[in-house]
This record gives C-alpha cells, sequence and structure tokens, in this order.
C-alpha cells in the first residue's frame, strides 16, 4: 500500500507519497508550535531543535528550488516534507523508547526510496541504532550492577553513531545514488536531528552513566573527525571523499556534545546546523560530477570554496573550531591538541571537494551562491544562532 | 501471574525465532503474530492499562496479516543456512536471562527482558537477510519490541509502526521497479 515512490520516469509524486508529505508538514508545524505548550509535555522540542527545524526545511526548499540536474522536483519537494516530519518526530518527542520506534518507522520508509542498493541493506542502520537506544536505554534503567547502566549508556551514545551512519556503522556509498535515497539523508538529516535531542532526553542517567555516555560520545568523535579528515584527503574515490567529510564534521558535533560544557554544546550545534545549511547543499551541487569523477578547474569560486571547506574564517568553520577548542582546554587540554592536528589536517581535503563542485548557470548558481551566503551568515553572526537556541 | 507472565515472554522468543528460521512468508508471518501476542500476553499479566496489551497483540496480528498479501506458498519453509540463525536466538535468551536475571522476579522486569530479547533476535534478522519481505516482518516485531520496553505512549506508538510497516510492499518486484 505504501511503497512511498513514484513509478520510474513519473514526475509527480504518488497519492501516498502526496499524503506522507501532508503528514510531514502537520508534524512541523505541530512540532514548532508545541513551544507555546506548558513544559513537561511529551511532545516538546527544544529551542535548539526548532531552529534546526526551520533550517532544514530552509535547506529543502533550497535543493529543491534552485539545485542543479532535479528530474522530479515535486516528488523530491514531497520526499522532504515527509523526512522534514521525521525529523520533527525525532526532536519533539521526550521518551527514548518512542524515538527508537520513530527511527524503525523513518529506517524503513527511507529504505523504499528508489536506489541502486537493496531495501534490506538500507533498513539495517536505522534498525541496528534503534535497538542500541532502546537497549541502552532500557539498561540505564535496570536495577543492577552498576556496569548494565555503564553498557547502556555506552549503547546510548553508539545509537547516535549508528543512526547517523558514522564509523563504526559506516554504509555503503554508491555514487550513482540520489542524495535522497543514501548515506546523506541519515549523516545530514535525519541525525543530526537525533543528536540535538537525545542528549537532553536522557535525564534519567545516574552522573556515573552520564560519564560514560559523554565519554563515549569524545572518543567517536575523536575518531570521526582522524578517519574523516584523513579519509577525505587520501581516498582514490571523489564520493567517498564527501562522505568522509561528513564524517569530520560530525567529529566535531560529537565531541562538542561528549565534552558537556556551554562552548562544546554550542560549537556541536553549530556544526550540526552547518552540516544541514552548507554540507548537504554543496554535496547536491558537487553530485552531478561524481560518478563520473569530473574535475573543475580552479577558479574564484573554488578558492572561496576551499576557504570555506577548510573552516577558515569568516565561513562557519571558524566559530565551531573556537568553541569546541575553547571546551576542550577546558575540559582536558591534551584533547585540544589532537584537535588542532585534525583541524590542520582538515585543510588536505578542502581543494580536492571544492575541485568536484562545477561552476553552475542560472538558479543552480544562485542555490550555489546563497549556500555560501549561509556559511557567511553561520560565521559571522554564531552568536545570534546561539541565542535563537537557547546556547 | 507470575509464571504467566514468564511463559507469555517465552512464547514471544518462540514467535520471533520462528520469524528468524523461516524462509517462507506464511512462516514468518505467523513467528510476527505470535511474538506481538506473546509480548501482549506478558504485558497484560503485569496489569497494566488493558489499552497496552490490545495495542500489542493488535498490533502484531495487524502487520502479520498485511505482511501475507499477495502470498504464494512457497516449496521450502527452511532453508539451508538456518541452524545459524537458531544457535543465534539461543545465545541471546541465555545471555538475556544471565545479564537480567536480577529483573525477573517482577512481572513488569519479565516484559522488558522479553522485548529486548526479542529486539535482538529481530535486529539479528534484519542485519543478515537480503530479502525485503523478511527484513519488514523483523522491522514490525522490532517496533513491537521496542514498545513494549516503555509505558503506554510507547506500546501504541509500537504498534501503529509495525501495522505501518506491514503496509509496505513486501514483494522484491517492488525493489526491482
Amino acid at each position: 500500500v505504501i511503497s512511498a515512490r513514484a513509478p520510474a520516469g513519473s514526475r509527480v509524486p504518488t497519492p501516498p507519497l502526496l499524503g506522507l508529505a501532508l503528514v510531514g508538514v502537520a508534524a512541523t508545524i505541530v512540532a514548532l508550535v508545541a513551544s507555546t505548550l506548558p513544559p513537561g509535555d511529551g511532545v516538546r522540542p527544544p529551542a535548539a531543535a526548532r531552529v534546526f527545524l526551520v533550517a532544514s526545511a530552509a535547506a529543502l526548499v533550497l535543493v529543491v528550488a534552485l539545485a542543479p540536474h532535479r528530474p522530479g522536483r515535486w516528488e523530491l519537494l514531497a520526499v522532504g516534507l515527509a523526512a522534514l516530519g521525521g525529523q520533527a518526530a525525532l526532536t519533539a518527542v521526550a521518551d527514548p523508547f518512542v524515538i527508537a520506534v520513530v527511527l524503525v518507522l523513518i529506517g524503513f520508509g527511507h529504505a523504499t526510496r528508489p536506489s541502486p542498493r537493496p531495501f534490506a541493506g538500507r533498513a539495517r542502520g536505522p534498525a541496528f541504532a534503534a535497538l542500541l537506544l532502546g537497549l541502552g536505554w532500557a539498561l540505564a534503567g535496570t536495577p543492577g550492577p552498576a556496569w548494565l547502566g555503564r553498557a547502556g549508556a555506552l549503547a546510548l551514545a553508539l545509537s547516535l553513531a549508528a543512526a547517523a551512519g558514522l564509523l563504526p556503522y559506516l554504509p555503503d556509498v554508491d555514487a550513482r545514488e540520489p542524495a535522497s535515497s543514501s548515506y546523506v539523508a541519515w549523516a545530514g538529516f535525519f541525525g543530526p536531528a537525533l543528536a540535538l535531542t537525545l542528549p537532553g532526553r536522557l535525564h534519567g542517567l545516574s552522573p556515573d552513566e552520564g560519564t560514560v555516555f559523554g565519554a563515549a560520545l569524545v572518543g567517536l568523535g575523536l575518531v570521526n573527525l582522524g578517519w574523516g579528515t584523513v579519509g577525505a584527503w587520501r581516498t582514490a574515490s571523489d564520493a567517498a571523499a564527501w562522505r568522509y567529510s561528513f564524517l569530520a564534521d560530525w567529529g566535531l558535533a560529537l565531541t562538542g556534545i561528549g565534552l558537556f560544557r556551554p562552548a562544546g554544546l554550542a560549537g556541536a550545534y553549530l556544526a550540526l546546523l552547518s552540516i544541514v545549511l552548507v554540507r548537504l547543499p554543496l554535496y547536491v551541487w558537487a553530485r552531478p560530477a561524481l560518478p563520473g569523477e569530473e574535475r573543475s578547474r580552479l577558479g574564484p569560486l573554488q578558492v572561496i570554496l576551499i576557504v570555506l571547506l577548510a573552516g577558515a574564517a569568516p565561513f562557519a568553520g571558524f566559530p565551531i573550531r573556537l568553541l569546541v577548542l575553547q571546551a576542550a582546554t577546558q575540559a582536558a587540554w591534551p584533547l585540544a591538541i589532537f584537535l588542532l592536528l585534525a583541524m590542520l589536517l582538515w585543510i588536505g581535503h578542502a581543494p580536492r571537494l571544492a575541485r568536484t563542485v562545477t561552476v553552475p548557470h542560472g538558479g543552480a548558481a544562485a542555490g550555489l551562491w546563497l549556500t555560501l551566503a549561509l556559511s557567511l551568515g553561520l560565521g559571522l553572526a554564531p552568536g545570534l544562532l546561539r541565542a535563537a537556541g537557547g546556547l | 501471574m507470575h509464571g504467566l507472565a514468564l511463559a507469555a515472554a517465552g512464547l514471544s522468543w518462540l514467535g520471533v525465532t520462528l520469524l528468524a528460521l523461516s524462509d517462507e512468508r506464511r512462516g514468518g508471518a505467523l513467528g510476527l503474530a505470535l511474538a506481538g501476542l506473546g509480548l501482549a500476553a506478558a504485558e497484560a499479566a503485569t496489569g497494566s492499562d488493558p489499552l497496552a496489551p490490545a495495542a500489542l497483540g493488535g498490533g502484531g496480528l495487524v502487520a502479520a496479516a498485511l505482511r501475507l498479501r499477495g502470498y504464494r506458498p512457497a516449496r521450502v519453509a527452511l532453508l539451508s543456512g538456518s541452524t545459524p540463525r537458531l544457535m543465534g536466538s539461543i545465545v541471546v535468551l541465555v545471555v538475556v536471562g544471565l545479564v537480567g536475571g536480577v529483573a525477573l522476579g517482577a512481572p513488569g522486569g519479565i516484559v522488558r527482558l522479553a522485548a529486548v530479547a526479542v529486539s535482538a533476535v529481530a535486529v539479528g534478522r534484519v542485519l543478515t537477510t537480503s530479502r525485503r519481505w523478511v527484513s519488514l516482518a523483523a522491522g514490525s516485531v522490532l517496533a513491537l519490541s521496542l514498545g513494549a520496553m516503555g509505558g503506554l505512549p510507547a506500546v501504541v506508538a509500537g504498534a501503529v509502526v509495525a501495522g505501518a510497516l506491514g503496509a509496505i510492499d513486501g514483494g522484491e518486484a517492488a525493489e526491482a521497479r
């Protein structure tokens, strides 16, 4: 009944997909309006998550309206709205068990999208993430030896990595796969929403379990940061290089969250916003060149993109790096040395990724410049976004 | 009630094991239904809100019935290679019993342990299958068991999601389109 896809070649969404899109719009509106409800209700996303929802909606409009080579634009809009609803559900629900159930629904629903990879393979990551989340929360609340609670906290941290498709749960990459069906939907859309809200939903963790959760996030963050920066630089395929660049962004975000410092949380929040507003659209703009591994000539646009992708001022990456470094020096200064090294290594893959973005024309060019402007806005006015997100 | 909860937990494990072993859609649907009914009976034995067992049982039955849409009988119910899956189910049962044995004293703890065991076996099936309908059936069981770990909102959400996954076309032809 629900195949959530249009017949091949169709550019108009099927009735089930249209219905899912309407449900997605309704869920997003409810999640945004729920902020007016009194505290303590089951459905109430935090301020940061509401800002993230608005940013995701903006990124969706940007990609649907202006991305290059977009056959089936209406279908993409319908899928995007349905996904936005899923994101709203992930951020609004307070009970971790319900979040795990929502993950199952989104995971299997997303796996129905057309893709060169088989359905069963694409459903594995979200299903495993849901298990880890449910198991972790069940263990954390079980009376018994302390190690059970610690194992639960570890499972909760791993569930975040599994949901976003990070190390040690890297999914396959197929350059021919549309962005909406690929790992990008999890690393760049659903995963950040979960990362923004899940730590705040785990009030029941004891201090001991909270420490394990934070330490596991920092560990996962450092591994993904190191693997992402080196992988994006050294891998043979440009499509894989983009995937590793998502990992590097996530590395900073997880480290920031796991440090449990205001500066770290703010850095993570900006990093997750940057993933959905900058990294995701740039990947969509680079996608047409990826299957053929085409490289554009080094022009003015590519130079700007190199500066942006390297995380230099005045773009979004700069305040993120400053905030995460600040949190690391407050928590344990040797950690800052590793972070600094990884940030230096990060520069290595920026030229490579920049050259996969070909110079577009017309609306696509406007979309690309708009993405650069968004990154500039994040870089120049992080305080405004932090205030809006309550961080 | 304690004995009933234990028996129901055993039934749910039996159901998910049947789903893990079955290579034929009818067996998978039966396993799904049994897992849902087992979790529902265990939940009922705890004396919780009557809506919770009704949702779990109903969700399992609806998902199982929907999974049989377009069913054509196959010749083989169990393909070779099912022994590791059986061993996996038994290992999960033993490990969950050893680790969470402390919780077996209370009916609420039994439900949660049963749900953990069922979800672990279901995810094991999702991770090892390449077939769409098997993955979807195991996904329905996973949603039911994750819901059973929590309170009433989680139970209802799990039942709704299990039914929704049942509505997704499980035919391999759907994938090829």
